[in-house]
């Protein structure tokens, strides 16, 4: 089986528009939290949103392109570009072919069909933009990614609500390691902070009034996010080939679903996420460092992803360190698991960890180190990014330094 | 009973598989077998039937809130909002 290294990520982010801001951020604590911008004079309840603002279309595509594509596309087109031009591959002839696009989102064009639907139910009109299905469609992301960044091999979308890019990730890792490609382009983008999914969200009663504050005491629900994160994947063949930098080696995947409730998370399913992952990548407990978390600021996530690492690291996991990025970009749903596996190879790189920000104190459901309010030093050789869905499906990454 | 705590109830037992009869009003809504989603649920129910708001959050509102306290408070928003029209 090939091995699978990291040679590019992007990132688009509340918290900065590319990888070296959104880190810098990340280690800072800096929040990108704040009331939302939606387009409707209806009353939105939601207190806090963690939207990318200052994205400006313009400055990344022609004009005639910014017709074909809604905003989830462009976040995770841009994100694309940064990752393959710090790659340093070139997508042409037979690489080409050998290149996947496997991008995960929750839903898709949400805003296209937000505001086409308002169009035709609220305003009366006859028509539409010709190309509402094509911008709308939850393939849109990967299908521009491929057009744009010219690869040409297996390319799909993949759904698994909040665990939808850890699903996608893993996938293009399952197809590197078993000859099925040579690179691939994967990842997540989410942006689906509109009227209509604000008011669904609220629906659910789960959403925090004050902020996202993940593990702690007081924490009272979560906040929604956007933006995309995408990694280019290599066989480590093909890095070493070329004299790639190589990022982080990816070095394992585990899955699973709970098969018990359609909201309510179960420990011993993520636990089995867990441990798969940790199986795949032939990792002892005590050889992993640091957990980003799937974290989400709600009472049951933080509690039963608690219990999971207890379940899963046994007595290491009072020596584990984990901490939630959700604290500063909130949740960005399909686009998280990105994000945050962005996050854990940096650790691994920069030997840091971002902080949980906004712990006010201990829980006693919550009962491990999560890096409160402050970043820390520290050596990371192996790191677990885990991602946890709506309907019980699960999803972990692991990371490992590269040493060469 | 008054109206409304009638029509809770029997928007409970529309809910559950509880025997409405035997429904306390100091029973705890954790006992009648809703999880935190199926509170959820039920409020949009009785939010849609009376045409009122229910404040909660499902994060930290719902334990240790009983079958009565879900009609108090139903109650109060309902006088709340005929006294306004």
């Amino acid at each position: 089986m090939n091995r699978v290294v990291v040679t590019g990520m992007g990132a688009i982010t509340p918290v900065g528009q590319s990888v070296r801001t959104y880190w810098d951020s990340l280690i800072a604590g800096r929040s990108g939290l704040a009331a939302p911008v939606v387009a409707s004079a209806m009353p939105v309840g939601t207190k806090l949103v963690g939207q990318v603002l200052e994205f400006d279309p313009a400055a990344h595509f022609e004009p005639q392109q910014i017709g074909s594509l809604d905003r989830v596309s462009q976040f995770a087109v841009v994100a694309a570009r940064q990752a393959l031009a710090q790659s340093g591959l070139l997508l042409c002839d037979e690489l080409a072919e050998r290149t996947a696009v496997i991008i995960g989102t929750g839903s898709g064009g949400h805003a296209t069909v937000d505001e086409s639907f308002h169009r035709l139910y609220a305003e009366g009109a006859t028509r539409l933009h010709p190309l509402t299905i094509p911008k709308a469609m939850i393939s849109a992301a990967p299908s521009q990614v491929s057009l744009f960044c010219g690869a040409k091999g297996p390319a799909y979308a993949v759904a698994s609500a909040c665990a939808s890019a850890t699903h996608a990730i893993g996938q293009a890792f399952h197809m590197l390691r078993s000859g099925g490609a040579t690179c691939a382009i994967c990842g997540g983008t989410e942006a689906s902070i509109t009227f209509g999914a604000l008011k669904g969200w609220e629906a659910m009663r789960i959403m925090a009034p004050d902020t996202c504050r993940p593990f702690s005491s007081e924490r009272k629900g979560m906040v929604i996010g956007e933006g995309a994160g995408i990694v280019v994947l290599e066989t480590l063949e093909h890095a070493r080939s070329r004299n790639a930098e190589i990022l982080a080696e990816l070095a394992g995947f585990g899955m699973s679903a709970d098969a018990r409730d359609l909201t309510a998370p179960d420990p011993s399913g993520m636990a089995r996420a867990i441990s798969a992952a940790m199986t795949d990548a032939a990792l002892a407990p005590d050889a992993v460092d640091y957990v980003n978390a799937h974290g989400t600021g709600t009472v049951a996530n933080d509690q039963a992803e608690t219990a999971a690492l207890h379940a899963s690291f046994g007595n290491h996991a009072q020596r584990l360190v984990v901490s939630s990025t959700k604290s500063m970009v909130g949740h960005a749903l399909g686009a998280a698991g990105a994000l945050e596996l962005v996050a854990t190879v940096m650790a691994a790189r920069e030997n840091a960890v971002p902080p949980t920000m906004n712990y006010l104190g201990s829980d006693p459901a919550c009962d491990l180190d999560y890096v409160p309010n402050e970043a820390r030093g520290l050596p990371v050789d192996v790191a677990l990014s885990n991602s946890f869905a709506f309907g019980g499906l699960n999803a972990v990454l692991a990371v490992r330094k590269y040493l060469g | 009973m008054s109206d409304v705590a009638a029509e809770i109830m029997k928007i409970i037992g529309s809910k559950t598989n509880v025997d409405i009869g035997i429904v306390a009003l100091t029973d705890p809504l954790d006992d009648l077998g809703l999880d935190s989603l199926a509170v959820v649920e039920l409020a949009f129910v009785i939010e849609e039937r009376f045409d009122v708001e229910i404040p909660f959050n499902a994060n930290f509102d719902i334990k240790a809130k009983t079958v009565g306290d879900l009609i108090q408070s139903v109650e109060a928003l309902v006088a709340a909002k005929a006294s306004l029209t």
